[in-house]
């Protein structure tokens, strides 16, 4: 089957493509950590660090559309925060209200803001997905120090998201070609007969790979690849990449 | 005459074997039969008949009651990990083999496993992924692959771990005609001993000299493939024959 992958262009060619994992592992965590602690942003930090995705997108050869369908997945998540910050502002400056509910220009600014850090967060990750392969995220990240069982865990979800995303779909075809329509309440039940169907098909998945990992001489202990050092380009990258935001910093409250 | 008592030692021998799962229900009894280097076995029997059960066990990840010998040594819960360095077990369903986010890592977790340094471990996973035509998606992920690819990669992961017995749980399932002749022409081919479970019978003809017959947890008949596969009441019985 196919699906809409979360690193469709991470095997493409670009020179942001080219730079070892680790530079855009550090860099990104660094964008994303100023992105989101800065206190009071202003405007010009925030439209800089907004257009920094974008032109990387540019220099990636990644569709500026895709990272902007992709990043709508915020939408839930800090839409709602959002939406809470707009109207919960106790400034007399009110643009609008109706009952309790008043919304004034600095829980609208906040709300912005707000968006803008979450967007401009997310975008990172995305760009940073879709710019190196998972496997190379992942060896990046070893190389870092990060605990290996977290490292498996993370390559057991990229490798069996896609599957538990196909189980799902083969079932929701399987009860759309006996179901013609109506009965609303009952389809909750079924719904959830589905969910814990797929939970035990995850169950017996889950407990067959492990036979697999047994029985090609598993035992407990995970194998590291050896670390080499940085090329000299990826660290004149990261360089310029501190250097930069180090200068979005100092543009913070502007 | 050392070195013929070394080569009467079967590769595999399992004697008085049952298996029973932890609500009781009797999967696998009396189960006897043995496997001479080099030699192919196929364990054919019905939907149900307890075949991948039977693999799993003799590959030490399900424990029953009974003896498996592994060239002539007795697995037992002590010394099973060293024993399993002999055998290489491809499962029906090659998205339970591929864990690994890329095919190479995948072929390379046996024998890094194995303690092999890193060139004897991308020298193996060069020789499987070539001998697969793999090796050109060496760097995908699993997903990527067709189901094919798939059957071929899981099989790619046993070879690279260059394993005295070879331990196949339904290979044809699901191929296409030419995949499937492919991989029945490999598998005649392979030199070391093979217990192919399938009830694909034309694959059982095809590969293996030597056949137990299993339904329902029981071992029915044994012996000559020919024997077996000739005698249609029998076939017929087990539901492994149309008609």
């Amino acid at each position: 089957m196919h699906h809409s992958y979360i690193d469709k262009y991470a095997r493409h060619n670009s020179p942001l493509h080219r730079l070892d994992a680790r530079t855009k592992i550090i860099s990104s965590i660094l964008f994303v950590v100023l992105i989101a602690v800065t206190p009071s942003p202003g405007s010009v930090f925030l439209t800089v660090g907004a257009s920094i995705p974008l032109f990387l997108c540019f220099i990636g050869r990644i569709p500026i559309s895709y990272l902007l369908i992709r990043s709508l997945i915020i939408i839930p998540f800090a839409g709602f925060a959002a939406l809470s910050y707009a109207f919960s502002s106790s400034s007399d400056d009110i643009l609008w209200q109706w009952g309790p509910l008043r919304l004034s220009s600095e829980g609208m600014s906040n709300a912005l803001i707000l968006l803008l850090r979450s967007w401009i967060a997310v975008s990172a990750m995305i760009l940073l997905v879709n710019t190196t392969p998972f496997d190379s995220l992942l060896k990046g990240m070893r190389r870092l120090k990060v605990p290996a069982l977290f490292i498996m865990l993370l390559s057991f979800f990229y490798r069996f998201l896609y599957l538990l995303w196909d189980e799902v779909e083969r079932m929701q075809r399987a009860r759309n070609m006996r179901y013609y329509g109506g009965y609303w309440k009952r389809q909750v039940g079924i719904m959830g007969s589905m969910i814990s169907s797929l939970f035990l098909r995850s169950f017996q998945r889950a407990e067959m790979v492990q036979f697999a990992m047994i029985a090609r001489g598993w035992n407990g202990e995970i194998k590291l690849l050896p670390a080499f050092p940085l090329q000299r380009r990826d660290l004149m990258v990261l360089l310029s990449m501190i250097i930069c935001l180090v200068g979005l910093w100092l543009l913070r409250t502007f | 005459m050392a070195a013929e008592n070394i080569l009467e030692v079967p590769a595999l021998e399992v004697k008085n074997f049952a298996f029973r799962y932890s609500d009781g229900t009797e999967a696998l009894a009396d189960i006897n039969f043995s496997v001479k280097a080099g030699e192919a076995l196929a364990v054919i029997g019905p939907n149900g008949a307890g075949k991948s059960t039977l693999l799993l066990c003799l590959a030490g990840l399900l424990h029953g009651s009974g003896q498996v010998l592994i060239e002539g040594e007795e697995m037992t819960t002590d010394n099973e990990r060293t024993l399993r360095r002999k055998l290489a077990l491809v499962f029906q369903d090659p998205d339970d083999q591929l864990f690994m986010p890329t095919l190479d890592e995948d072929v390379a977790f046996g024998p890094a496993n194995m303690g092999l340094n890193e060139e004897e471990v991308q020298a193996r996973v060069k020789n499987a992924l070539t001998l697969m035509r793999l090796w050109e998606k060496r760097k995908r992920p699993p997903h990527h692959l067709s189901f094919g690819e798939k059957r071929r990669a899981a099989l790619a992961t046993a070879i690279a771990q260059r394993a005295r017995i070879l331990l196949l749980d339904e290979p044809t399932s699901n191929l296409d005609p030419a995949s499937r002749q492919e991989l029945m022409d490999y598998l005649s081919a392979y030199t070391e001993a093979r217990i192919i479970a399938t009830h694909d019978l034309e694959l059982a003809r095809h590969v293996c000299s030597k056949c137990i017959l299993i339904s329902s947890g029981k071992q029915i008949a044994s012996g000559d493939i020919n024997g077996i596969l000739t005698d249609k009441t029998l076939l017929n019985q087990h539901r492994l024959a149309a008609g």
